[in-house]
């Protein structure tokens, strides 16, 4: 009793304590807060002060992504050095295999460009690319900063590719002088895949960490691991044919409709620095 | 006080985009640094003060703007950190 009475009487002490000192100070705050968000999100000043503080952070964020991106290869060169020896000798003897792939397909591409010619066709409509420089990464979420925006003709839904033409995501978010993009990983994101050279469509949908998950990929159809998965012109969110990643992981049950896949993205964004916006494409988002 | 208010202004500004920029090439999940920084303030701080509260608007402001949609959400966390951080010290720490 006497117990209850002095934690009851602490409890009231106390909460009265923390309201009483510097009640007018937090309650003010609180309501400042509450005001400050309303009038900067329900207007255009949300925008101009985010534009602000992105034009004049964005060449320090360029320099510090380089030096962050020199650091870790550093790093990761030390802590890596014994693999590396075993990876030389393997690229040595892939360089070799593709040394004799290239002499062939250049015979190849001599041969296609006089048919070309022959038939009076004129070479592959090439993207209306612009490019851009990484800048930073959204903390939590899958989402890249790149210093192009409005200004240099960027808008939301452009897919945004690597110099490899290798797919990482589409502008979500287009500001003055920056635009946000959301990264194929990103729990948010969907779109259709083909898994390249079977014929194979399906779901792919974003599970954070530099991966993917295939869904709705029907039980009959054969997929193995290592399987190139590459863009679908069936969803109208990118262009078709550009490279996704590669199957990593297979999962089959009895119990379930569909089979279902992991994929791994081809680009690791702590690699990616200059990277391509296609701005002759609109996404049907 | 202006001067520790100008320092944690310039602090977590810096934090912000070495958070952003540099330290996302070490790991795949990046602390959040502000808000490590904001609850040690918090944690540190006199009784009597209120900088850790004005530290934690400014921390999340920060965060709103390099990291958040709407500018408000990282603010009350942040915000409401700190306030608990207070009501916890004031009924289990400062009492004794």
């Amino acid at each position: 009793m006497r117990l209850n009475r002095k934690f009851g009487n602490n409890n009231n002490n106390s909460f009265s304590r923390l309201l009483g000192q510097g009640m007018g100070f937090r309650i003010g705050i609180i309501i400042f807060i509450i005001i400050a968000i309303f009038i900067l999100n329900l207007s255009p000043f949300s925008r101009g002060i985010k534009d602000f503080f992105y034009s004049i952070s964005s060449p320090i964020q360029l320099w510090l992504w380089e030096k962050g991106s020199n650091t870790s290869g550093f790093f990761s060169s030390i802590l890596k050095a014994e693999d590396l020896k075993q990876e030389n000798e393997f690229l040595k003897a892939q360089n070799q295999d593709l040394i004799s792939e290239n002499i062939e397909l250049e015979g190849l591409k001599r041969e296609n460009e006089i048919l070309r010619t022959a038939l009076g066709l004129g070479l592959e409509k090439e993207f209306d690319l612009e490019m851009a420089q990484v800048i930073g990464k959204e903390a939590s979420d899958d989402y890249l900063i790149i210093n192009k925006g409005f200004n240099s003709g960027i808008r939301s839904g452009f897919p945004v590719i690597t110099e490899n033409k290798v797919l990482i995501g589409k502008i979500t978010e287009v500001y003055e002088s920056i635009s946000i993009v959301e990264l194929l990983s990103s729990k948010n994101s969907s779109f259709d895949i083909e898994i390249f050279e079977k014929d194979i469509y399906s779901l792919a949908k974003g599970k954070g960490n530099s991966e993917i998950l295939l869904d709705l990929i029907a039980k009959e159809e054969e997929i193995d691991i290592g399987d190139k998965v590459i863009t679908s012109a069936l969803g109208g969110n990118f262009p078709k044919a550009l490279l996704v990643g590669e199957v990593k992981n297979i999962k089959k049950s009895d119990t379930a409709a569909f089979q279902q896949a992991e994929a791994k993205l081809s680009f690791e964004i702590k690699d990616l620095r200059d990277i391509f916006i296609i701005k002759d494409f609109t996404s049907n988002d | 006080m202006i001067k520790k208010i100008v320092f944690v202004i310039i602090g977590f500004y810096f934090l912000v985009l070495l958070q952003s920029s540099f330290f996302v090439h070490f790991s795949n999940y990046v602390p959040n640094f502000v808000l490590i920084a904001v609850v040690l303030i918090n944690l540190f701080e006199k009784q009597k003060n209120n900088f850790g509260i004005i530290s934690s608007l400014i921390g999340g402001f920060f965060l709103d703007v390099f990291f958040s949609s709407y500018i408000g959400y990282y603010v009350l966390i942040s915000f409401f950190i700190s306030i608990f951080m207070k009501f916890i010290f004031k009924r289990y720490v400062w009492q004794i």
